[in-house]
């Protein structure tokens, strides 16, 4: 008895020291007052009525609750005071915005009860349009981080807050006076407000260099050769006729934009277009590559050589004119010496000239700054209107860093401050950092979660999460975006510019007292137009709502090309010869397609997500060519020895068809050293930079050796060719023409029974392969919003990865430079499901919209439906998966869709959560669902706006428009399992026939 | 010397006993009975047995079998709980044919072989007689008997000599047995009776464990979720709640504050809502949900129920409250006015601007002029 | 006059054609062979067996219990191979017991009097293997302890199973097979028991065969309906036996995955079913004759129509393999070409041809006489086939699932330690329960042999009285 009073009756009400959670904490109550409740151990006498009455609900209840055998759930607890925009039960969206590097996403935040569960694009962004880069969808998993450091440390201790601050302002303050040196060490500040905030310090700091520091950003020198200054060019694919890609990778994801854009131009309605044309040089094998017309395999190191030789062809032979100051004089390269046949040289170059201003060259970030220039060369020539030139923030370059190595070594530095950077991991040169901090007397850390350098700093700083923290940030176009907070923070953590404020007003600035306050009184001052009807705090407010406000842009006029800087790049690559004569490789870093340049290594939903063109989870195996594999007898799996001056690594070997031969790829941002999750996956490729930031991104000399060893690589798909089955359809326009002309005969096998009639609706999907690229939003939408488990890597090599949908990728053509085409592949809710017939429980049985749904608390486990799926999308909990997630892991979990244990089959359900969703509330407001208006996951992230969701029923839903094009095939058809989702053929725009 | 249940004559092969059988049976002494250690052919002619009758029965219940279980799974997939598999029509039977067969089978088979023991053969008898005789040991070894059994007027003399003629080895009386031995009729009853109920109780055992089973660990069915549902408590969120407050300054998609600070700001706005029955019944139906239990049913600032805390609610239809713009009417609503707290978050905001023409419609009622009746 | 005399010894062989015993086989000479066992204390090398046997078991029941703590992850199981060992497992025992129904029905039915020496040693295999069989569904979920979900019982969530799943078609043929065959079996074991129970001396083995017994007596009347009873039971058997393993075929032959939807698979499969069960009998029925000394009941020429039979069956599955292979050519489906390729030549091709020389080739030997009558050859051929049939549907399963419709689901599948324990345990259940029976039940029906011997029936041996 006594036990049930242990509790005060009104601990859901008002929040007291210590109610309980549960009935097991009930049982140990560690911290609770007394043994009893007040009140509950008062004799008899001292009885009013209402205690009596109360203790004897409060004993009702917990009676109930005891006696009930899974009364395991805790205690109800609702709001004291139910804030407005709060329904429990009912998402809220909140606009913010997500930065990486010198990019920034504006997104919308979803969140239950005031916990953010998923993150999309704003569909308030006139130029994303609501869609955003998968890393952003992926990053909500990072707030939850058990890793995350939960609150501020000095000297490895835990201490208040403000004690480690005192530290950090006293020491600045004491280098201010003696004139000596403090390194701030950022990633790209990127938020004006943030650039403003560093000014001002610098302002108050003399002594204060700044360095906006992104480990594997692109090589800034390189721009700068070209302009004189930090330009930011931003393609307008959606203008572009003809683009000629050199080694740029401009379709994985990073900016949704551009896939948007040139996915719009990949669509023509009708067999004569409009389309695009896409060719790429490039020497690895990327997403950019997969969508060309025609591609190349080139050694990025000849790529300048090519570039050149365009420009010289362009300007003698099509009549385009040199920019003054420009002479190409000895450039003389066959087409030939990098590959290309004759003929589609001069396509090439046709092309080029026809587009003209439409014409768009684009260059990867990584390449050698040289081609950087060649390619400035070519749009100044072709002047193209498909670029937009734009003054950027100026990052620091590697010499930089490397004089800031060598100041804080000679110990001229007495206070280094990193913030959200990482060095000590991504710093090539580890050991000179390390003896470099050793010189430094006070160091700070400003971070999400303790990394290497972290263990270098005695003054530790948690940061918020962005989805904790406030901000704004440059979204180009002429906008600015907004971030607000989408949840309170969830440790003792205070986001890195409250320091920097704290560290003004130690040096007796008059600083705001928060970084929220600091940002609103300079919007006042700088955004909020004056004068103006509405009210700041109302123009403030709708900012915060909308996410995005237009400001008017500085018109600069673009600037121009450093004509003598060009030359003197092609007179270097004219004289140097082609490369890799030695045996020696030229390794390609790149920062990971997950993990970037390391900062996500601790995601394992981007850790299993599976790297969209090789299809590898869990870490960075080198990429060799086909040419070299055969060569040198190397297969999946075998460990090589990679070596070259100062560095070495033994790394698994992945064979990767269409890789230029003598080219090595190797990710950056694995073989972190730290983090649960990230500890020990892959290998550390930052040693391997050049020490020459205009080759950073390009190792020459690379030396390759097989030693014994084989590892199991964790492939989510092992087997790349078709087998000329029927799968996916990918025609060029020419062939298109042809198909089109064919009478379309519907597939429909004779059936023993009566065809099954949907009353209301039918659901389904058309998916267009045309503008699918492969960028895998759509696989993390889906594994946020469905609570997809992680199996981990060794799983993956058992074949048990649990993606609901998955890309599947196919290599057609020689192995060398094969064609690539991408299917997205889901649960293809067939009407006459094959999965559905076998099960012996009904666990999976169709519903009357036409969803083949899946009953987790009915399955028993057969696992009959998933060899009966011919699409093998089912997914079976081989091991308990889930069950150990435990606050705050399984804070961001969507409390919308069921928890699967071990033991259940699962699959994609449309997002009937979100189908429901719909229904609910075009039922409330009393109208039939909009065409539109459901969207699941995958559909609301794709870029290329692939995946359209409807009802078939209904003639004039785009779905049902898109599923009955001309183009439209439906996978397996001949099994007669009549699936709901149509793919769209892809198509490619060859300007050579014979290359289709 | 107890009555005689029938006399016994042992032959040693059965060819003497099929040349014995006529003979007895010639004399007409009683009920004729062969025992052997194996089935021996022709001797139920000899014995002029009538045919058993199992075939038919299996016929009957194999029949029934079939029928059973066609009627089974249509009711079960196509009444019970219907349901759609692989686009099927729920009463579609050319799935069910397999088990239709089996359960034939199963019908059939049990019928032939209980129904042989039990019904024809009267099995399990264990106080039989010829059990009891010192033949039986050869009988299931290899020995042939002939059984003269006792009906009405019997002479074991007189069948003794007839199996003697009849060139039986040896001779044997046998009586009916007189106390019961152990295994008796009334025996083998009690222990029927006996495993009958010991069949209730584990019946009903079982049907508990059928209803509790599906409660009891592992028989889990995922109500225990590691995610967090609504008004579930946290032991992450330091005040222990599931459910957190938005962040202070923060602004949800759908949801931009209201402008207004006092109601007095709001004076400027105007009400969207048109004056029509069904806006004031929705007005009506708001206000009494909301307002009347201060302001009174007819907002003459009667309360309802919180006098009891002495609270002194407006009266709605003072001068002053009735010179309010609507504007003023709606910033109080989402405001709140002195002890009355704001009603945003529980009011949309056209229930807020129906509200306000009800109070309207209210104050003109109770304040009506003379033209308002005319 | 003492019966003896009535069987002269020295009788021409030419009346004693077949062999169904040899030398002067009574009635009464027989009771005193067979239903001595039961009454004797086992020898040690008994004892030996058993303990291993059922260690082994035990080791396999801890292989068991370690997957339903950890989950089917235990084993290689994986996507697109959702069923491995445990399928095959299942699919291999429920054939082994195919031999006994097949010996006690259908030979009954064809009046092969052969069969009554081997007939009650074959119907307890058939148990025995069909508990071995039932073992694996219940084990192979994903959720064992909701297994019952899949008998179709009034519940409080009103739902019911689905019957157009073959799985729940399998439920029902197993468990109607299983009760079936015990019936028979125990019909066939009553006079026996019957003899047995008036051959024990008092105490509490003779309590209980008087009781298993029910009283049998051997009245005339009694043997009637007993022997309609028989035959309709056999009847009734011969079809269920030949639907038993149709229905397992069902599993696969109504799914759509290429390689199992074929419509020779239920003949395909019986016949498979009957080839594996007919070698386990020849291997367990050498070991039995040679340790309790039958050779005079179970003579050489048993074995040799065993492996006659053992012969036939194998040219059948050679035929079944070629026109299975035919079909998958003839459909002109690119997707089953592959799959037929593959059981040849991919990743798993050995065990194709494994299957088919074990099957197909080894089996051939049985056309000498020699081989037909040395105990090297039949446990040779007998070895093969067992492990022929087990990879036969390793084939079937594994290689078929492996490499299905769409390339990009491929993937390889690799057994785990836990998948070949548990193979071994049901080997060691069968063989212990083996063991068991073999001592504590007459190993040969004796009062079906009995009813065979020269003159025991009116008419036959007459001429020499």
């Amino acid at each position: 008895m006594d036990e049930t009073f242990r509790t005060p009756p009104e601990a859901p009400l008002e929040p007291v020291a210590h109610p309980y959670r549960s009935l097991e904490e009930r049982e140990q109550p560690a911290a609770a007052p007394g043994e009893f409740a007040p009140g509950a151990d008062e004799p008899p006498s001292g009885f009013s009525r209402r205690r009596f009455l109360e203790l004897v609900g409060v004993t009702t209840a917990l009676a109930t609750a005891t006696a009930c055998s899974k009364g395991t759930r805790g205690t109800i607890v609702p709001y004291t005071k139910r804030p407005p925009e709060v329904v429990p039960g009912v998402a809220n969206y909140y606009a913010s915005t997500f930065q990486e590097g010198n990019r920034s996403y504006s997104v919308l935040v979803k969140t239950r009860e005031g916990r953010p569960i998923h993150i999309t694009g704003n569909d308030e962004h006139p130029v994303l349009k609501g869609k955003t880069s998968p890393r952003a969808v992926a990053d909500v998993l990072r707030l939850y981080d058990p890793d995350r450091l939960r609150e501020a440390r000095l000297d490895g201790l835990e201490v208040p807050w403000d004690q480690a601050e005192a530290r950090l302002v006293k020491a600045v303050a004491a280098a201010k006076a003696n004139r000596r040196q403090v390194l701030l060490i950022t990633g790209a500040l990127e938020s004006p407000t943030r650039k403003a905030l560093v000014a001002e310090l610098g302002a108050a700091l003399p002594g204060l260099k700044h360095l906006a520091w992104e480990p594997a950003g692109a090589d800034p020198d390189a721009a700068r050769t070209s302009f004189g200054g930090a330009v930011a060019m931003v393609p307008r694919l959606h203008k572009a006729k003809v683009v000629l890609s050199i080694g740029a990778d401009f379709l994985n994801g990073d900016d949704p934009a551009a896939i948007r854009e040139f996915a719009e131009l990949r669509r023509p309605q009708g067999p004569d277009g409009p389309m695009n044309r896409l060719w790429v040089l490039e020497g690895a094998m990327t997403l950019t590559g997969a969508k060309a017309d025609h591609r190349f395999p080139l050694p990025p190191s000849r790529a300048a050589a090519a570039a050149f030789a365009l420009a010289k062809a362009l300007a003698e032979n099509h009549g385009l004119s040199l920019p003054e100051g420009v002479d190409l004089g000895p450039i003389a390269f066959a087409p030939q010496s990098f590959g290309i046949p004759a003929k589609a040289w001069n396509a090439l170059l046709a092309d080029l000239k026809s587009a003209g201003r439409q014409a768009l060259v684009l260059c990867g970030d990584g390449m050698p700054a040289e081609t950087h220039q060649a390619v400035d060369l070519l749009n100044a020539m072709l002047k193209a209107e498909t670029l937009d030139l734009r003054p950027t923030e100026a990052l620091a370059s590697s010499r930089e860093l490397d004089a800031a190595v060598q100041a804080m070594t000679a110990g001229q530095v007495a206070v280094v401050l990193l913030w959200g950077v990482n060095p000590a991991y991504a710093y090539p040169r580890a050991g000179a950092w390390a003896a470099a901090m050793a010189a430094v007397p006070a160091r700070a850390w400003i971070g999400l979660m303790e990394d290497e350098s972290a263990a270098q700093c005695q003054i530790l700083l948690p940061d918020h999460h962005w989805l904790e923290a406030w901000g704004d940030h440059d979204g180009g176009d002429g906008l600015l975006t907004l971030q607000q907070p989408a949840v309170g923070a969830l440790y003792d953590t205070r986001q890195g510019e409250d320091v920097l404020l704290a560290v003004l007003r130690g040096l007796g600035s008059q600083a705001a007292g928060d970084y929220h306050g600091y940002l609103k009184a300079r919007w006042q001052k700088e955004v909020y137009p004056t004068p103006s009807l509405v009210p700041f705090e109302r123009f403030f407010q709708v900012a915060l709502h909308d996410g995005v406000v237009p400001c008017p842009v500085r018109s600069s006029k673009p600037p121009s090309l450093n004509g003598p800087a060009v030359t003197a790049a092609a007179r270097s690559v004219a004289g140097r010869g082609a490369a890799g004569t030695d045996g020696s490789f030229e390794l390609v870093l790149f920062p990971g397609a997950g993990v970037h340049d390391g900062r996500y290594g601790n995601n394992a939903w981007i850790q299993e997500c599976p790297d969209p063109v090789t299809k590898i989870t869990w870490g960075n195996p080198v990429s060799v060519s086909v040419t070299d594999a055969n060569r040198m007898g190397l297969k999946d799996g075998d460990v090589v020895a990679l070596a070259v001056a100062g560095a070495n690594l033994t790394v698994p070997v992945l064979v990767q068809p269409g890789q230029a031969p003598g080219v090595l790829v190797l990710a950056l941002g694995y073989g972190r050293t730290v983090g649960t999750v990230a500890r020990g996956i892959g290998v550390n490729a930052y040693p391997f930079l050049d020490p020459d930031p205009g080759w950073a991104g390009l190792r020459r000399g690379v030396r390759l050796t097989r030693i014994r060893g084989h590892v199991e690589l964790p492939i989510t798909q092992g087997h790349h060719r078709m087998e000329g089955r029927d799968l996916v359809h990918s025609f060029s326009l020419a062939q298109y023409a042809r198909e089109a002309a064919k009478p379309r005969h519907a597939m429909d096998p004779a059936s023993l029974y009566p065809d099954q009639t949907f009353p209301e609706h039918k659901w389904g999907m058309a998916i267009d392969l045309s503008g699918c690229v492969g960028c895998s939003a759509c696989v993390l939408a889906c594994q946020s919003e469905n609570n997809v488990p992680v199996v981990g890597p060794e799983q993956v090599v058992h074949g048990r990865e649990m993606h609901w949908l998955r890309i599947d990728r196919y290599y057609e053509g020689e192995p060398e430079n094969p064609k690539v085409v991408q299917q997205p592949m889901l649960c293809q809710q067939c009407d006459d499901a094959p999965c559905e017939n076998v099960c012996p429980v009904s666990a999976t049985n169709h519903s009357p919209d036409g969803l083949n749904q899946m009953v987790y608390n009915r399955c028993v486990g057969t696992r009959y439906c998933g060899n009966n799926c011919p699409y093998k999308v089912r997914r079976f909990n081989f091991l308990e998966y889930t069950a150990p997630k435990k606050e705050p892991e399984s804070l961001v979990y969507n409390p919308e869709v069921t928890v699967r244990p071990r033991g259940v089959m699962e699959k994609c359900s449309f997002c009937v959560q979100r189908i429901e969703d719909g229904r609910v509330r075009a039922k409330v407001e009393h109208r039939l669902i909009r065409d539109g208006e459901i969207t699941p996951a995958c559909a609301a992230a794709c870029p290329a706006e692939a995946i359209v969701f409807g009802d078939l029923k209904d003639p004039h839903s785009r779905a049902a428009k898109l599923a009955n094009s001309n183009r439209g095939h439906k996978v397996l058809e001949e099994l007669g399992t009549r699936p709901a989702i149509t793919y769209l053929a892809n198509l490619r725009n060859p300007a050579l026939e014979d290359e289709a | 010397m107890s009555e005689t249940f029938a006399v016994l004559g042992l032959f040693d092969s059965a060819d003497a006993l099929m040349e014995a059988i006529p003979k007895v049976r010639a004399k007409a002494l009683g009920r004729v009975e062969a025992y052997t250690p194996y089935p021996v052919h022709g001797l139920d002619e000899a014995l002029g047995l009538r045919r058993s009758p199992l075939g038919g029965m299996v016929l009957v219940m194999g029949v029934l079998g079939v029928l059973t279980a066609l009627l089974f799974q249509w009711w079960m997939s196509a009444v019970d709980y219907p349901l759609v598999t692989g686009g099927k029509d729920p009463s579609s039977w050319q799935a069910f044919v397999p088990i239709m067969f089996e359960i034939m089978v199963l019908f059939a088979t049990f019928t032939a072989g209980l129904g042989m023991l039990l019904l024809l053969n009267r099995l399990p008898h264990w106080g039989h007689p010829v059990l009891q005789s010192q033949a039986i040991r050869g009988i299931t070894r290899d020995r042939f008997a002939l059984a003269v059994e006792a009906d009405g007027a019997f002479d074991p003399a007189s069948a003794r000599s007839a199996l003697a003629d009849a060139g039986a080895l040896e001779i044997e009386v046998l009586p009916v047995p007189a106390a019961g031995p152990m295994f008796t009729a009334s025996f083998i009853q009690r222990s029927l009776a006996g495993i009958a109920a010991a069949c209730v109780v584990s019946g009903s055992l079982l049907y508990w464990a059928i209803k509790l089973m599906p409660v009891l660990p592992p028989m889990v069915h995922m109500e225990n979720q590691p995610k967090l549902d609504p008004q579930e408590s946290s032991t992450f969120f330091k005040d222990g709640h599931g459910m957190q407050l938005p962040v202070a300054g923060t602004v949800a998609r759908g949801f931009l504050p209201f402008a207004m600070t006092t109601p007095e700001q709001s004076a400027g706005l105007v009400n969207p809502l048109p004056r029509t029955p069904a806006v004031l019944a929705r007005g009506r139906a708001q206000y009494q949900v909301h307002c009347a239990v201060c302001h009174g049913v007819l907002g003459d600032g009667v309360p309802t129920l919180t006098a009891a805390y002495g609270a002194k609610p407006a009266n709605l239809h003072t001068p002053a409250i009735r010179a309010y713009s609507d504007g003023t009417l709606y910033g109080t609503i989402v405001l709140g006015k002195n002890a009355m707290p704001s009603y945003a978050a529980d009011m949309a905001v056209d229930d807020r601007w129906a509200v306000v023409h009800y109070v309207r419609a209210l104050q003109r009622a109770l304040n009506a002029k003379d033209e308002d009746v005319r | 006059m003492n019966p003896e005399a009535s069987y002269p010894s020295g009788l021409p062989q030419t009346l004693r054609a077949p062999a169904m015993t040899v030398g002067t086989v009574t009635p009464g000479s027989l009771d005193d062979q067979v239903l001595r066992f039961p009454a004797q204390a086992p020898p040690r090398k008994w004892y030996l067996a058993l303990a291993f046997t059922s260690l082994v078991a035990c080791i396999g029941m801890g292989f068991i219990g370690y997957t339903f703590y950890t989950g089917i992850g235990a084993w290689g199981n994986n996507s697109p191979v959702f069923w491995a060992f445990d399928i095959i497992n299942f699919v291999f025992w429920v054939g082994i017991g195919h031999a006994g129904t097949l010996i006690s029905a259908i030979l009954f039915v064809f009046r092969k009097r052969w069969r009554n020496a081997i007939a009650r040693f074959a119907e307890a295999m058939t148990i025995f293997a069909v508990m071995c069989a039932g073992l694996f569904p219940l084990i192979h979920v994903g959720r064992p302890w909701l297994a019952f979900w899949l008998a179709p019982y009034p519940n409080q969530r009103g739902l019911w199973t689905n019957f157009r799943s073959p799985l729940l078609w399998d439920v029902f043929a197993v468990s109607t097979y299983f009760s079936v065959s015990l019936m028979f079996w125990y019909l066939g074991l009553l006079p026996d028991l019957a003899s047995l129970r008036d051959r024990t001396a008092p105490g509490i083995r003779k309590t209980l065969y008087t009781i298993l017994s029910l009283g049998w007596r051997g009245a005339a009347s009694h043997w009637q309906h007993y022997e309609k009873a028989y035959l309709l039971l056999a009847g009734l058997a011969t079809g269920l036996v030949l639907s038993v393993h149709s229905v397992v075929s069902f599993d696969f032959a109504t799914s759509i995955v290429p390689g199992w939807h074929m419509t020779i698979f239920p003949p395909y499969f019986v016949v498979g079913a009957i080839f594996a069960g007919f070698a386990m009998v020849v291997m367990v029925l050498i070991v039995v004759r040679e340790s309790m000394d039958l050779q005079n009941l179970i003579t050489d020429f048993h074995l040799e129509v065993m492996n006659k039979v053992i012969l036939g069956m194998s040219c059948l599955m050679g035929y079944a393999y070629v026109v299975e292979a035919f079909t998958a050519w003839y459909s002109m489906n690119p997707i089953l070409h592959h799959t037929f390729l593959n059981y040849i030549s991919g990743t798993y091709g050995w065990a194709g041809w494994l299957t088919m020389g074990c099957n197909v080739a080894i089996p051939q030997l049985l056309w000498f006489r020699h081989c037909r009558r040395s105990y090297f050859w039949m446990i040779l051929v007998a070895l093969g086939v067992t492990v022929g049939m087990w990879f036969e549907r390793f084939v079937i399963i594994v290689v078929s699932l492996h490499q299905d419709y769409l390339p990009s689901a491929w993937h390889n599948y690799r057994p785990t330690l836990v998948d070949y324990g548990i193979l071994l345990d049901s080997f060691g259940i069968f063989f212990s329960l083996v063991l068991l029976f073999a001592r504590v039940l007459p190993v040969i029906a004796t009062t079906e042999l009995k009813a065979i011997l020269p003159g025991a029936q009116p008419g036959h041996g007459a001429h020499h009285e």
